[in-house]
């Protein structure tokens, strides 16, 4: 799991969509797809472990939180991306997942404007064992 | 039986936007409306999320094709986000937009 910061690299970034999730092959929307044009950056490394973690129970948080950007349009998130560099081409995804208000990994409590001031506050990966059988 | 480990990733994360510009009508009871004035395609028009339909257009072509199904199939959308652009555009039109 911690190989998600070699994923994202030195200078990742997080975009933030609307509308249908796109395969992680596919270049990212733009527009008023897209809750921030330019993407907003993570820090370097993207991720902190944890101190609990364990490699059976490993916690990653993005680093730097708040993350604060400028929205460049109006509109309601759906999923979310995070690119290794600063273009969402399809070819330097490192993970996306669902955002929402009140739904998803990434989780608003109310739509996007424009204008308005994104704040994440956290976003964490926790990875365990699924035992079966 | 031997166990059989997988792997289970947990993720959550939460977020939030404060002040901007709304529209009026807020875009806020329309969830699958967008919009934006550098919009590549539509700038400053309010669009489908899915199809990127514009709503004004939507409204106009609702007006000859009274069947949600068949305007989404015009316009590339879901029949929903026809329903969301028509309310949309009914409560532009009160306000007169």
């Amino acid at each position: 799991m911690t190989s998600i910061n070699s994923q994202c690299g030195s200078t990742a970034h997080l975009w933030i969509y609307s509308g249908t999730v796109l395969p992680r092959e596919t270049a990212g929307p733009t527009g008023s797809s897209s809750a921030v044009t330019a993407g907003i950056a993570l820090g370097n490394p993207a991720f902190t472990q944890g101190t609990d973690g364990t490699d059976a129970n490993t916690k990653l948080t993005l680093a730097g939180t708040p993350l604060t950007a400028i929205a460049t349009s109006s509109m309601t998130p759906t999923w979310y991306r995070i690119t290794n560099g600063s273009v969402d081409d399809g070819a330097h995804t490192a993970h996306q997942g669902l955002a929402g208000v009140g739904i998803g990994d990434l989780n608003f409590v109310s739509p996007i404007t424009l204008n308005g001031t994104i704040s994440v506050a956290f976003l964490t990966y926790t990875e365990g064992n699924l035992g079966v059988g | 039986m031997n166990d059989v480990m997988g792997r289970q990733i947990l993720v959550e994360g939460h977020a939030d936007c404060v002040g901007g510009e709304d529209l009026d009508p807020p875009l806020a009871g329309f969830p699958l409306l967008q919009w934006s004035p550098t919009d590549p395609v539509h700038p400053g028009k309010v669009v489908t999320s899915v199809g990127l339909a514009r709503v004004d257009d939507i409204a106009r072509d609702a007006g000859l094709i009274p069947d949600s199904k068949a305007l989404a199939a015009k316009h590339k959308t879901t029949p929903e986000h026809i329903r969301q652009a028509i309310e949309y555009a009914y409560q532009a039109s009160l306000r007169g937009r």
